[in-house]
């Protein structure tokens, strides 16, 4: 606006200007057009005669054709009329003499058309040969019979000659024709090498004319354009100044503006770069306009305009980059609101050690949408702080565990360990992470296990990375450390067992009783079911409460002293199956009240011991499994498991707490590689019953009450 | 076996001998080149011949145009091999090639030897050819030959 008022008063002069110089090269582009037509009239004229004569030619050329072909007839027809005397055929009499006059006119004009060369001779030849013929013709029948026959041989080879020289002439005006046509080809040529002598003058001035007009004009104006652009990029360069016309005027004036502009749009910067957060604007094609503020040069560098955003951004995070490319999309598409379309953008990212949050700010022009403000806020802390603290509620609840049942939180820690190694040396990855996410869920460490369930994600896009697990590894390791560290001692080497069994043992070995505090010691490394039931069922019970089902826990066969090698090792798998059994086999309230049965939920925990085997089973009166749906419903017990096992979850929709489905195939792995075996029994809407099956040796049974007084009882 | 063959091979060398005895049965024939007993000329050589027929001299040495005929009985395929030494393929494109560069026409062509004779007694310059024992007393008169050749 301002550049457009300063303008106005020198425009009208400059125009004058330019109009007036590109009028002269007008005339001097007339004058060459002028000349190129008097040549060109010249020698079209020239041309017009060489096409006269070409027709000249071309009808000399179609009359002897005409003669040449009625060659035949002329000869046949005499030979039939007159050749035999005793016949006479009055017919070909008459179709002779119509031909031979016809032939004769032919001959006659074309020799008068035929102009050089021998054809007009031959021509002449040949008339006067078939004038000679046909003077004979009415005397023949008056000869005696010898004389006739030699007459009409003669007559007949004189038609011949006649008719041969034709030909020749024929030959000879083709000849004729061909150079005149060629002659035609080499005139025409003449205007079209004056027509390009008349390009390349023309194009010379034009030339000239564009040299001339940018000296004077287009230069001056172009300094102008360079230095408003420069202008925009912040960068003011003052126009040279030279001379006084009006051109140099309009520099003088836009130096003045210059530096106006300049300084206001410095102050400006002032103010944005002393903003806390990094801002950054882009066109709508992802583009980087201008320059970004201070803080986002420092911390992504510096960036070219029109470098895309999702480059600059994202140049270390392939995966964010995709996400940010398809979201930024959305964005501008214009089929989503702005607000819908937010959703589908990355809002949060790392960039080295440091987390950004990023805001994307419509710029609307009009009514249009122009470019786009992204607000760039350095969340390090703040997300440092959130973690910390989600960390620290981790090792609260580990710690708390480690107080409370001090062998779960043994076992928990020796199978994590266990299963990040084997993650470390990449077998069964998916597994082992669904495992220890699982685990570490029921144990409430919340934050390793959201963790872990990214770490999950990555390995199945295919993403996961020695160093996300190496990280991962050292986080738990950490995890553990601190739970360690608030208990007040190394769990993971302690031998728990009650006060009373001290002092019992100390009691047999002052009495001398060695045999009985043998077997003592020795009952240390049983372990009762019923105290595995009672850790499984608070582990129920409180993950139930945490996914808001209500379930009523019983158990069966607590009696049942079992050594601790097996239970260990089947723990997990136990913790596992109550799990799944609490998120996908009981029903929530509603549904339960629809399958009719009552609001909390049953869970049967079970376990036998049949020869040296252990079985344990979780049953529960939920939704069973759906074979029918699964498409399983005609195979046998063997085939549905591997389908329950192969195939992948039937849950529809993966939460944190559970759903790819590899909960089972991990247990049925485990129990597999202890030499056992898994059975599913299940029907939908009466319930489901997993039932694992283990070697144990040594199993027996006592009678309800303390297991040392049972095993000092023996 | 090779009694066998050598059977064969006497039996197939006397069919040969017996064609090659009916050829020379036929050798005796001759064909006669002639002009009009009005020309100068009293003799001329198989080339000379050649070159009238093929209009490649169209003048006799007394100026008198040269008017070659030929006929389309059995003895034209004679007078090509023996005479102009071409075969009928080369004749007819020979004359398809002088008709498009020159247009030139091949000689008169008539029915037999009566119609030669005819037509050589009759026109001044004339050249054809007949089978001598077509060569009657009468033709004599009128024709005179100036080559023989015999097949």
């Amino acid at each position: 606006m301002l550049l457009a008022t300063r303008l106005e008063p020198q425009q009208p002069r400059l125009l004058e200007s330019i109009k007036g110089k590109i009028a002269l090269a007008n005339l001097a582009s007339v004058l060459v057009l002028l000349i190129v037509g008097a040549v060109a009239t010249i020698q079209f004229r020239e041309l017009a005669r060489l096409l006269s004569t070409v027709s000249d030619g071309a009808e000399v050329l179609m009359r002897l054709s005409h003669a040449y072909d009625e060659r035949e007839q002329l000869v046949s027809s005499f030979s039939k009329g007159y050749g035999d005397a005793s016949a006479p055929n009055p017919d070909a009499r008459v179709r002779f003499a119509a031909v031979a006059e016809d032939l004769l006119t032919h001959v006659h004009t074309a020799r008068n058309k035929f102009t050089g060369g021998k054809g007009a001779g031959l021509l002449a030849k040949a008339e006067s040969g078939l004038t000679a013929t046909l003077r004979r013709v009415p005397g023949i029948d008056r000869l005696g019979s010898e004389q006739r026959e030699v007459t009409v041989i003669e007559m007949e080879e004189g038609l011949a000659d006649a008719v041969g020289q034709i030909a020749e002439a024929k030959l000879e005006a083709s000849r004729a024709l061909g150079l005149r046509l060629s002659g035609v080809t080499v005139e025409l040529q003449k205007p079209e090498r004056l027509f390009w002598l008349a390009a390349a003058i023309g194009g010379l001035i034009a030339v000239g004319i564009s040299f001339f007009l940018r000296a004077r004009v287009s230069r001056p104006l172009e300094k102008l354009s360079v230095a408003v652009a420069a202008l925009a990029r912040g960068e003011p360069t003052p126009v040279p100044v030279v001379g006084r016309d009006e051109l140099a005027r309009l520099g003088t004036a836009f130096n003045g503006m210059a530096e106006t502009i300049t300084e206001r749009s410095r102050s400006l910067r002032l103010v944005l770069d002393n903003v806390g957060d990094g801002l950054l604007t882009c066109d709508l094609s992802g583009g980087v306009l201008g320059e970004p503020s201070k803080n986002t040069l420092s911390w992504f560098g510096p960036v070219e305009e029109g470098t895309r955003i999702a480059d600059y951004l994202f140049a270390r995070d392939e995966r964010l980059r995709d996400w940010f490319v398809l979201g930024f999309d959305q964005l501008v598409g214009g089929v989503l609101t702005f607000e819908e379309a937010l959703e589908q953008i990355p809002k949060e990212f790392r960039y080295g050690d440091r987390t950004f949050g990023i805001t994307f700010r419509p710029v609307i022009v009009g009514s249009e949408l122009s470019r786009i403000l992204l607000v760039l806020t350095d969340v390090t802390e703040r997300r440092l702080l959130a973690h910390k603290e989600r960390e620290a509620r981790d090792v609260y609840h580990l710690a708390s565990v480690a107080l409370r049942e001090p062998e779960a939180f043994t076992e928990f820690v020796a199978d994590t360990n266990k299963r990040l190694a084997r993650v470390a040396t990449g077998s069964d990855v998916l597994l082992e992470l669904h495992t220890v996410k699982g685990n570490a869920s029921v144990m409430g460490c919340d934050y390793f296990a959201s963790r872990v369930h990214d770490a999950e994600s990555r390995e199945v896009e295919r993403v996961l990375t020695a160093e996300d697990v190496a990280e991962l590894t050292n986080h738990w390791r950490e995890l553990v450390e601190a739970s360690e560290a608030a208990v007040g001692r190394t769990v993971n080497s302690a031998l728990v067992i009650p006060r009373s069994e001290y002092d019992r043992l100390c009691a047999l070995l002052a009495s001398r009783r060695e045999r009985d505090a043998q077997m003592l010691a020795r009952s240390w490394s049983m372990q009762r079911m019923d105290s595995v039931f009672q850790r499984l069922s608070r582990t129920a019970e409180q993950y139930a409460s945490r996914v808001g089902k209500r379930v009523l826990i019983e158990s069966d066969g607590g009696a049942l002293v079992v050594p601790r090698g097996p239970l260990d090792e089947l723990w997990s798998c136990l913790v596992h199956l109550v799990k799944n059994t609490v998120a996908h086999g009981v029903e929530r309230e509603d549904g339960r009240v629809r399958g009719g049965k009552s609001l909390t939920g049953k869970v049967t925990l079970h376990a036998v011991s049949r020869g040296d085997e252990l079985s344990v089973s979780v049953r529960d009166d939920g939704a069973g499994i759906d074979w029918e749906a699964l498409g399983v419903a005609h195979l046998d017990a063997a085939r549905r498991l591997d389908t329950l096992t192969k195939n992948g979850s039937s849950a529809r929709e993966v939460t944190e707490v559970a759903g790819r489905g590899v909960g089972l195939s991990a247990v049925r792995k485990v129990v597999e590689s202890l030499g056992g075996r898994i059975v599913v029994r299940s029907e939908k809407g009466r319930g489901t019953d997993v039932t694992a099956t283990v070697p144990a040796q040594g199993v027996f049974r006592v009678a309800e009450g303390d297991l040392a007084s049972a095993v000092g009882a023996r | 076996m090779i009694k066998r063959i050598s059977r064969r091979l006497l039996a197939a060398s006397l069919v040969l001998a017996a064609l090659t005895q009916q050829n020379t049965a036929r050798a005796g024939r001759q064909l006669a080149i002639v002009v009009n007993r009005g020309a100068s000329t009293s003799s001329l050589t198989a080339d000379a011949v050649k070159s009238y027929f093929l209009k490649q001299h169209k003048q006799w040495p007394s100026g008198e145009k040269v008017r070659p005929v030929q006929q389309e009985s059995a003895v034209h395929a004679v007078f090509l091999s023996k005479v102009l030494k071409m075969s009928g393929a080369d004749y007819e494109r020979y004359w398809l090639e002088r008709k498009y560069s020159a247009a030139e026409t091949p000689p008169k062509t008539v029915e037999d030897g009566a119609a030669v004779v005819k037509f050589v007694g009759a026109m001044n310059g004339a050249i054809g050819y007949i089978d001598v024992g077509e060569l009657d007393a009468k033709a004599r008169e009128k024709l005179r030959v100036i080559h023989v050749v015999s097949y």
